[in-house]
């Protein structure tokens, strides 16, 4: 849930900031837009999704709807989606600062830099309002994806004018400075950068470095441990403490440190490895071998969703429906906005009979994915069993309709990571590339 | 006009730094061989990797020549490939393709080179890594070489890249290091651009190494007869299929056992201790030497080593990918290592480059040894990109300050700042006039060989060593001078820089200094020998348990 919960917190500020802006440009009753938000400040991703489509579908043009959708489609990784969302807000009234600022972070997910960061200059001309440090700090991150410093630099520090306090830009001048060998200055900074509640990611380790280059050994241990005590997972600041304990001649304590560290690594690299074995395995149906590997992924992650969703595929297709379910329940735990855990479970209830659920989780596959001609086609099955012929039909005939599309490729039902990728003809429509770039 | 002006630019340079000036005279000495390797588009990955090169002095006159690694096309490759070397022999400053009569001409897809006299009689043989199997040519003292690939069973068939020959044993015959890259199917691997893993800032790039299943790497014990053993795993040589590239052997600790660096592409390095028993132990994360300072596994592909503080200790320098820095490795002793790149002057410089070919050599002679790089980006397609890098790149040329620190003074050469995409790099004094002249392998197109210019306005001296009870080639000796109360240490080394081979012969810069007060040589079987005063200005052969000659 944790990155769920980031894109969440990340949504009621997008929401409080631009909805003003937006909204002055919809002629939308916007009840329906305000249940959506009010969805999303409960935190409840799906529903806002489902609401702001409903409005989508009811008035196609929708630029708020569109604006929303196209935000959490970027949070949810999937660029196209996000980009198609944003271009029909963007249709009658294009020069928004919010737009451009979605653009441009849609375009330097994809990896776009250059045009990203035209996209954020963009957004300061339309004007930002009280989210302009925002962009601010997006181009000083792109600057230094550019590798242009002093230019980032200046971004950052126009950060600083408009919220003194921000500490992600009082972070990001202490690494600059730190890469400058500058490392007295990159400690005032990032001393400022820890004292803000939360402190943002990456700040210990970052002291902790900065410690060490001024020589101040004991200091850089003592921060690395509060970092490390704080978030055990946080592997950065363990290295480093293993690194300035064996600097300082405590052996004992580095080496156990360093263990620490490669035992955190091996777990993540060894259930990296189990899962992509195992997929390997299912696409080559080798099921029962499949099945094997990702329990033990699970016995090392028990919380790895996409192994949940993938074991939850396996079990099913070996005929365990009611193992399936166990797991795809846990995998919509962890992750509620995977069409595909959706569509497993509605494929495991209608095979128990459970027609009605096997409708509700079915139609909230379809709710994430509307271009997926599998889901069509098992929502024909599911009304076929409800004597629903009409209804059976269209969704039938809809699913052959996708199917039938130009570059239509069938899914992977076991790499649901993997499947909205987009590809490199929709790269290059949100980059603006011409088509031979 | 304009070369005239920048002429006396780099001369006016040169007074101002005192740096020597390196010029390409790689046409004019008659090193030509057009690199092939892959299309111009590089849709896969085997396309990008280039090739190296090697040093030796296949026929012992005093004279070293150079062996040049040639790749292939997939087109070629499918009907066997293309010749994959190049060896040009040194008639006093002119080279001579001599390929054909040294019995080297063998298709396929090479990659590297590593050199060492395996048999011990006295001549060089070389080991070429390849994708595909790779070629072990036993140098026959005549002129010509023999593929003795087979009976030595070292065909190694996995995409070789770096190699090195060390004797880890100390047995007397050297030992060889594969590190092997990723398995490639052209018939499996996704086309450029399929999915996030094959585009780099949006443009459609070739995929992998990342998403592509990687190759653990080989060791092979020299058995004395001829013949190799793969010991990779009796030997605990783990290597968790990392993406290798650089190898080296050398003795990190000091304490007369060679160890083995590999620096792995996208993947934390190894660093494979030896433990004195024929056997290693992996001590890359604890020795502080796999990732970088802020606990990152970078994208390693060449590696150096040097004593570039004088603290007598080796120091580890590993180029990286574009985007990140190269990494300096201070030794701090015990086999423990600080990440020093920032506070060396390395670090921002270093980010807009993609680095491969690299050595920590002494080039102006001050006794100091400088840091080279060779650049190059593996992606064409950045070139439509404004993303502050191209895919032809300058080299890099650090000039060692003395204080810890380096500074950045390719500027002093306008040849260097010639973009290539360039690979392999190798480095060796092959005139013979007392400084070190660098070669490199710049991918589909023709080398670049840049004689130094003015190095040895510093004194030198070198040494050629010949093993007895140790092995031949004396690989893995320690050689220590102490010239005007300055003491300086290197190494008769294998492998390193990228898929390349220096020259075996060791050289010193004396600064002012014409005499060298005291030489001490620890064998690569233990034992020590100390000698000295000797004269400067020239390479010195010392035979084991023999006086300098």
């Amino acid at each position: 849930m944790g990155r769920f919960r980031h894109l969440v917190i990340g949504f009621c500020i997008l929401a409080t900031i631009l909805a003003p802006a937006v909204h002055a440009q919809t002629r939308q009753p916007n009840a329906t837009l305000a249940a959506g938000l009010a969805e999303l400040n409960r935190g409840n991703v799906f529903e806002a999704i489902r609401t702001f489509k409903e409005i989508v579908r009811v008035e196609p043009s929708s630029p708020a709807a569109s604006f929303y959708l196209s935000g959490l489609y970027t949070g949810m990784g999937r660029y196209g989606t996000a980009y198609s969302y944003l271009k029909t807000a963007m249709k009658d009234n294009p020069a928004q600062g919010a737009y451009d600022h979605q653009l441009g972070l849609i375009r330097r997910n994809v990896g776009c830099r250059p045009e990203a960061l035209s996209a954020f200059q963009q957004a300061l001309k339309a004007g930002m309002g009280k989210d302009e440090a925002s962009v601010w700090r997006q181009i000083g991150d792109l600057q230094v994806d550019l590798l242009d410093w002093d230019k980032a630099l200046d971004a950052y520090q126009n950060v600083l004018r408009l919220q003194p306090n921000d500490a992600s830009a009082h972070l990001a001048i202490g690494r600059f400075y730190l890469d400058r060998n500058d490392p007295q200055r990159a400690v005032s900074e990032l001393r400022t950068a820890l004292e803000s509640a939360p402190p943002p990611d990456g700040v210990y380790s970052s002291l902790g470095r900065a410690y060490r280059a001024l020589g101040d050994l004991e200091s850089a241990v003592s921060i690395l441990q509060k970092g490390v005590e704080r978030n055990p997972a946080d592997q950065d600041s363990l290295y480093m403490l293993g690194q300035v304990l064996l600097a300082l001649g405590r052996g004992k304590d580095g080496k156990r440190t360093m263990d620490e560290y490669q035992s955190l690594r091996d777990r993540l690299s060894r259930t990296n490895s189990l899962f992509e074995s195992a997929i390997e395995r299912a696409q080559s149906g080798e099921l029962d071998r499949s099945e094997g590997l990702l329990k033990e992924a699970l016995r090392i992650a028990p919380r790895y969703a996409p192994a949940l969703q993938a074991l939850g595929a396996v079990q099913l297709n070996r005929g365990n429906t009611q193992g399936a379910l166990e797991m795809l329940k846990q995998a919509q735990a962890s992750n509620p906005l995977d069409s595909e855990t959706y569509f497993d479970m509605g494929t495991a209830y209608l095979r128990s009979g459970r027609l009605s659920e096997a409708m509700d989780m079915t139609l909230r596959a379809r709710t994430l994915d509307e271009e997926d001609p599998r889901y069509q086609t098992l929502l024909g099955e599911i009304y076929s069993k409800m004597n629903k012929t009409a209804e059976s039909r269209a969704a039938f005939d809809l699913g052959r309709e996708l199917q039938s599309r130009p570059g239509y490729r069938p899914a992977d039902p076991y790499a649901s990571e993997m499947r909205h990728r987009d590809d490199s003809a929709t790269v290059k429509t949100i980059c603006g590339y011409d088509a031979d770039k | 006009m304009i070369l005239v002006i920048v002429g006396a630019a780099a001369s006016a340079l040169h007074s101002e730094t005192g740096f020597p000036v390196f010029v390409d005279i790689a046409e004019r000495v008659g090193i030509t061989l057009m690199n092939i390797c892959g299309g111009p588009q590089k849709d896969y990955i085997v396309e990008a990797n280039g090739n190296g090169a090697a040093f030796l002095d296949y026929d012992n006159d005093g004279n070293v020549d150079v062996l040049i690694v040639n790749g292939s096309t997939l087109e070629h490759y499918k009907k066997g490939g293309d010749p994959m070397v190049a060896l040009y022999r040194n008639d006093n400053g002119h080279f001579v393709d001599v390929t054909d009569s040294a019995h080297l001409r063998k298709n396929g897809w090479g990659m590297g080179a590593c050199v060492a006299d395996f048999n011990n009689d006295g001549f060089p043989d070389v080991y070429i890594t390849a994708y595909g199997p790779n070629v072990l040519f036993r140098n026959n003292g005549d002129g010509t070489f023999t593929d003795v690939t087979a009976s030595a069973g070292v065909g190694d068939a996995r995409w070789g890249t770096g190699c090195a020959f060390g004797d880890y044993d100390r047995d007397g015959n050297v030992d060889l290091y594969v590190a092997n890259y990723v398995s490639f199917d052209e018939k499996t691997v996704k086309p450029r651009g399929s999915n996030d893993l094959c585009r780099y800032m949006g443009a459609d790039v070739f995929c992998g190494p990342v998403g592509l299943p990687g190759q653990p790497d080989v060791l092979y014990h020299n058995n004395g007869d001829g013949t190799f053993s793969d010991v990779t795993a009796k030997a605990g040589i783990r290597d968790p299929n990392y993406y290798g590239f650089g190898v080296v052997f050398s003795d990190l600790d000091n304490d007369g056992w060679p160890d083995i660096y590999v620096a792995n592409d996208s993947q934390p390095n190894l660093l494979f201790r030896n433990n004195r028993n024929g056997t290693f132990t992996e001590v890359g994360l604890s020795s502080g030497t796999a990732l970088n300072e802020a606990g990152r596994a970078q994208s390693g592909m060449g590696v150096a080593i040097g004593d570039y503080d004088g603290n007598g200790l080796p120091d580890i320098f590993v180029t990286n990918f574009a985007r990140d820095t190269n990494t300096l490795y201070k030794n701090l002793d015990n086999m423990f290592f600080v990440d020093s790149t920032v506070s060396a002057g390395l670090g921002e410089i270093s980010l807009s480059y993609l680095g491969w070919g690299t050595s920590l050599a002494d080039l102006d002679n001050d006794g100091l040894p400088d840091i080279f790089v060779a650049n190059g980006q593996v992606y064409p397609q950045v070139d439509s990109l404004n993303v502050g890098q191209k895919y032809f790149q300058r080299k890099e040329l650090y000039r060692n300050r003395g204080n810890g620190k380096f500074e950045e003074i390719a500027r002093t050469s306008p040849d260097l700042l010639i973009g290539k995409s360039s690979r392999g790099a190798a480095l060796a004094d092959f005139d013979n006039d007392g400084d070190v002249d660098i070669l490199v392998v710049n991918i589909n197109d023709r080398p670049s060989f840049y004689r130094n210019d003015g190095g040895n306005r510093n004194h030198w001296i070198g040494f050629r060593l010949e093993g007895t009870r140790s092995n031949r080639s004396a690989i893995g000796a320690r050689v220590e001078i102490e010239a005007g109360g300055r003491r300086q240490i290197s190494y008769v080394l294998s492998g390193g820089s990228y898929l390349s081979q220096n020259d075996l012969r060791v050289h010193f810069g004396l600064g002012d200094m014409t005499r060298v007060d005291r030489v001490r040589i620890r064998w690569p079987n233990g034992i020590a020998e100390e000698f000295g005063p000797v004269e400067a200005g020239r390479v010195i052969t010392i035979k084991e348990g023999a006086a300098a000659q």
